[in-house]
């Protein structure tokens, strides 16, 4: 039906003289192409701020998934190293509280004897971070090393000794949080 | 009509500069990855060339490791190395550097800090057997002429 309708249009307006209405009709015309061209570009330009704005996304998650891991890494590290006879309990809880899979049944399991050994020895250790740097990472995972200073006092050592260590830590992200599930020190 | 066509026009601007901004955004994040994993790969070479030396072939070891080196760090670099020669040779001295891990502090498109753990092998007539450092080396890289180049080197 509606290529009939067509053709019989074309065959009635064709051989027929330019009238007032056949005019207005091209101008119609002539002014609607660029309305046609405008929207192709519009499609064009929506389609390509769809795909880069998709790419700009799936950046930025990783950007702030690099982030995120780095500072529970420096965090973690710094807790790792600081602890004090006067604060042992909330001190080692807090590294537990960052602690998942292996490292957390590790630091767990050891707890009692960092514990007494704290305790005994009258230890106060202040950590502070030198440098942390990304190995490897993705969404939800990454490899941090932190090198890390501390200052550790004891019985033994009242004045306090500087010691120099190198860290490894393994984060995985959980519900919205990074933990340490390996913490090493390199040899 | 012309509203239509203004309308149209100011839409496909803004989805035109969405796209642009968010492109400029992904391309400067992408070159900065690529920065970052191309002087972690030059920083762990050039680590192992810039701190090992023997003093059977320490001008060899000295010109292997000025590859590596540029600006301000090539000409500590060559001071250093000058004023060691001597001592190298009386104590016999082999040193040999091994990246045991690294990773990338910051990077930009053209300068990239890389925090390195380093061991430093050391044998010498003073000592006996072989003495391990146990090294923390942060290595600032910059491009020269497509390859990066150590213009700093700290221990830290």
């Amino acid at each position: 039906m509606p290529v009939r309708d067509i053709t019989r249009l074309r065959i009635v307006r064709l051989p027929s003289p330019a009238t007032d209405d056949e005019a207005s009709a091209e101008a119609v015309r002539r002014r609607r192409w660029p309305v046609l061209a405008l929207g192709l570009l519009l499609v064009a330009a929506m389609a390509a701020a769809v795909v880069t704005g998709l790419r700009w996304y799936d950046h930025r998650t990783l950007d702030a998934a690099r982030d995120g891991a780095l500072a529970a890494a420096r965090q973690t590290t710094v807790d790792f190293v600081s602890i004090s006879a006067s604060t042992v309990d909330r001190d080692l809880q807090r590294i537990a509280a960052a602690a998942t899979g292996e490292f957390k049944d590790e630091f767990t399991r050891g707890m009692p004897q960092v514990r007494t050994a704290v305790v005994e020895n009258n230890v106060d250790s202040r950590g502070t971070v030198l440098r942390a740097a990304v190995v490897s990472f993705d969404r939800d995972s990454a490899v941090v090393l932190v090198a890390v200073d501390a200052t550790v006092k004891n019985s033994r050592a009242p004045e306090g000794r500087l010691s120099h260590y190198r860290i490894q830590l393994d984060l995985t992200l959980e519900s919205g949080r990074w933990l340490v599930s390996r913490l090493q020190f390199v040899g | 009509m012309r509203t239509r066509i203004v309308v149209l026009a100011v839409a496909t601007v803004l989805c035109g500069a969405l796209a642009g901004a968010a492109w400029y955004d992904t391309d400067r994040a992408d070159r900065r990855t690529a920065a970052g994993n191309e002087a972690l790969n030059a920083a762990t070479a050039a680590t192992a060339a810039l701190f090992s030396y023997d003093y059977r072939s320490f001008d060899a070891s000295v010109a292997n490791g000025k590859q590596f080196a540029t600006g301000p760090f090539a000409q500590e670099y060559a001071e250093t190395t000058a004023s060691l020669r001597e001592s190298v040779r009386k104590e016999q001295a082999v040193v040999r550097a091994e990246v045991s891990a690294a990773g990338v502090v910051t990077a930009a498109p053209d300068r990239v800090e890389i925090l390195l753990y380093v061991n430093q092998y050391r044998r010498n007539l003073n000592i006996t057997g072989e003495k391990v450092d146990q090294n923390r080396v942060v290595l600032t890289l910059v491009p020269v002429d497509g390859t990066w180049k150590v213009v700093a080197a700290t221990a830290i």
